[in-house]
């Protein structure tokens, strides 16, 4: 019985790569029947479970971004509504973040800032991504003439210090009050070019590998050799990278609305709150407090999130991932 | 090495015209240098016309950035045509207050960013090195602006009550007091202090990390075994043969950091109210001062552009294996 067993594992292991072998050897306690039938995909949610902090952050996050669609479900006030009753109070019962100047429910406004940061930050990460991953492909995969350009281009970018080109490009838009998607198109146009940069150095070593060789030997066109064969490879770097800079496109919109280059009043967002909050950074110190640790609460949890992701998703990197 | 150089030097001079050029376009399309005057009810249409011939804004943009061109490359940096200073002095005495408290922010990063990553990367995975990390994560994740004002809250406003003290320990804003004649080494800390925690908390996040991989990844190198095989005590082991190749990969992104410096500190300078190119930027943009702006830009990018070559020539002299491309 025994031996059929080991026969058979033997035969099906020519089909399974030497990572799930590696992965199965750890976990020789466990009955190795199992171990063999496991996908990539269930390998990395198991990687990424053994991560705690990870989970315990993705639970968070959870939390907060439903909070925050809910807002008006969870939270009883309007974010602009004035309690003349109870204007600039400490936490109490009734406002469990206190209240502003104007009396509105500091809570409220912390929930509906947050529909802001959260829209933002996701928004900007995929679509810079997006844009990051089109460019980074194309100049990795074909070089020559285009990489050049296209990485100068990316150079260009780089050099101008990041918050500046963010305020003169805000500044175009003062005239017409920001939305929200207008920050969102401004930050994307400045967000992705470390993406970009990721994906041409996974596109030039890919694109040497063997099963590419392969691919392009029996006749594949190179649109079908970059989507079915390179990307899917390049993917899990792609999406830890996409998850690390929701954190950054949320500080950097917070900053930006610090700067009151960001989201205009009323529209709260955390970064405007702020910016309020420093005028009465002794009166009302609350308001300070809570907008900023969620900035710094969110921020915190994209991280280990993306940290616990490159675990999972990424392994050859781990090495450096611990940098 | 010199062709690498040189090559280098050329690829960076359009990078520099270009950023200018979408600077000007951007300002120029945005912002009008008359428009507080064009409000004021003493001023009347004619003289508004005569104003604009003065600043030269009749002339076509294009005219006008090429005459601009032509001044700053040759030195003449003109004056505002906001404020009508002369534009070079300010733009110096910003530079030098702005490299001034980044050096001190990047110096203390490095002595305590250093001594972390390679304690932590000696002792892995103990309670020093877990704390450490998700230390290291808080602080990549602080909100700048928000980090500076809760350290002027606290340590510039709670502290000096709890103390009884009349004057705070540390200054929440400015450089110097006020009325303080001459260099007063003591005042100028108790100035430095707070801009500076709040620029080390985030740079020693990102250089202890550095410190730890690159530590860790030299432990397991073979010329520490052949140091450790030859009999060389363990603490020179550590010191000579690993800290000194770990230290490489820091120097660059030390290097990087410098480059950034200049255009980089806007947000702890405008809230400590320090006298730098952050807050001038934040100023002459506000203004549409791009007589003031064009050549700011120019100088940022420009110390971006010299210490990322600065950095790649560091990389390839400490670490022979490197060769340039």
């Amino acid at each position: 019985m025994r031996e059929e067993l080991g026969e058979d594992l033997e035969e099906q292991g020519v089909h399974v790569s030497a990572e799930v072998a590696a992965e199965a050897a750890i976990e020789a306690e466990l009955p190795e029947v199992a171990t063999q039938t496991m996908t990539q995909r269930q390998l990395a949610w198991r990687r990424f479970k053994r991560h705690k902090m990870a989970i315990a952050s993705a639970v968070i996050l959870l939390a907060v971004t439903l909070a925050a669609i809910l807002a008006d479900v969870v939270s009883r006030y309007e974010y602009s509504e004035l309690d003349l009753q109870a204007l600039t109070q400490g936490p109490s019962l009734q406002h469990f973040m206190g209240t502003d100047t104007l009396g509105r429910d500091e809570f409220t406004r912390v929930l509906y800032g947050g529909r802001i940061s959260l829209l933002v930050g996701i928004t900007v990460a995929l679509s810079a991504g997006l844009i990051g991953t089109v460019i980074g492909s194309v100049a990795g995969y074909y070089g020559g003439w285009l990489d050049n350009l296209l990485m100068r281009v990316t150079d260009l970018f780089l050099a101008i210090p990041f918050l500046v080109t963010l305020v003169i490009a805000s500044i175009a838009l003062r005239e017409t009050l920001p939305t929200p998607w207008d920050i969102i198109v401004v930050l994307t146009l400045f967000f992705w070019m470390a993406e970009a940069r990721i994906v041409r150095g996974l596109f030039l070593s890919l694109k040497e590998k063997e099963f590419v060789e392969a691919a392009r030997s029996l006749g594949a066109s190179n649109r079908r050799i970059i989507f079915l064969h390179i990307l899917p490879n390049a993917m899990g770097p792609i999406i830890v990278g996409v998850t690390l800079a929701v954190a950054a496109a949320i500080l950097t919109e917070s900053a930006l609305s610090f700067l009151g280059f960001g989201v205009q009043p009323p529209t709260p967002t955390w970064g405007n709150m702020l910016s309020e909050a420093r005028n009465q950074i002794t009166a009302a110190p609350w308001l300070l407090w809570f907008p900023g640790l969620m900035i710094l609460l969110t921020a915190l949890c994209v991280n280990f999130l993306g940290d616990g992701m490159r675990d999972a998703l990424d392994p050859h990197q781990r090495a450096s991932a611990d940098a | 090495m010199w062709r690498y150089i040189a090559r280098r030097i050329i690829f960076s001079i359009p990078v520099l015209l270009i950023s200018s050029v979408l600077v000007f376009a951007v300002i120029k399309s945005t912002t009008d240098p008359v428009a507080a005057a064009s409000l004021s009810p003493r001023f009347r249409p004619e003289d508004l016309v005569r104003l604009r011939e003065d600043l030269g804004l009749d002339r076509p943009p294009v005219e006008q950035y090429l005459s601009w061109l032509g001044g700053f490359a040759s030195g003449d940096w003109g004056d505002s045509i906001i404020t009508n200073r002369p534009v070079l002095p300010d733009i110096r005495t910003a530079l030098r207050n702005t490299i001034i408290l980044g050096l001190a922010g990047v110096g203390v990063s490095l002595v305590i960013g250093v001594g972390i990553g390679i304690y932590s990367a000696l002792r892995q995975y103990s309670a020093f090195d877990y704390i450490a990390t998700g230390a290291a994560f808080v602080g990549l994740s602080l909100p700048t602006f928000w980090f500076a004002l809760m350290v002027q809250l606290v340590l510039g406003v709670y502290v000096t009550r709890w103390l009884g003290l009349e004057q705070p320990l540390f200054y929440t804003t400015g450089m110097t007091t006020p009325g303080v004649e001459g260099f007063d080494l003591l005042d100028r800390l108790r100035h430095i202090a707070l801009p500076t925690l709040v620029l080390a908390v985030q740079i020693i996040a990102v250089y202890s990390r550095y410190m730890r991989a690159s530590m860790l990844e030299v432990l397991q190198a073979d010329y520490l075994r052949t140091a450790r095989a030859k009999g060389v005590r363990e603490r020179r082991v550590v010191v000579r043969h690993g800290m000194r190749n770990a230290l490489i990969p820091l120097t660059t992104q030390v290097a990087l950091d410098i480059g950034a410096i200049a255009g980089g500190l806007i947000i702890t300078e405008t809230i400590f109210s320090w006298p730098g190119m952050g807050s001038l930027f934040i100023r002459a943009i506000g203004l549409g001062d791009y007589s003031v702006v064009l050549p700011w830009v120019m100088i940022t990018v420009t110390f971006v552009i010299v210490f990322n070559l600065i950095a790649d020539i560091l990389y390839a002299t400490l670490d022979p294996r490197i060769r340039y491309a």
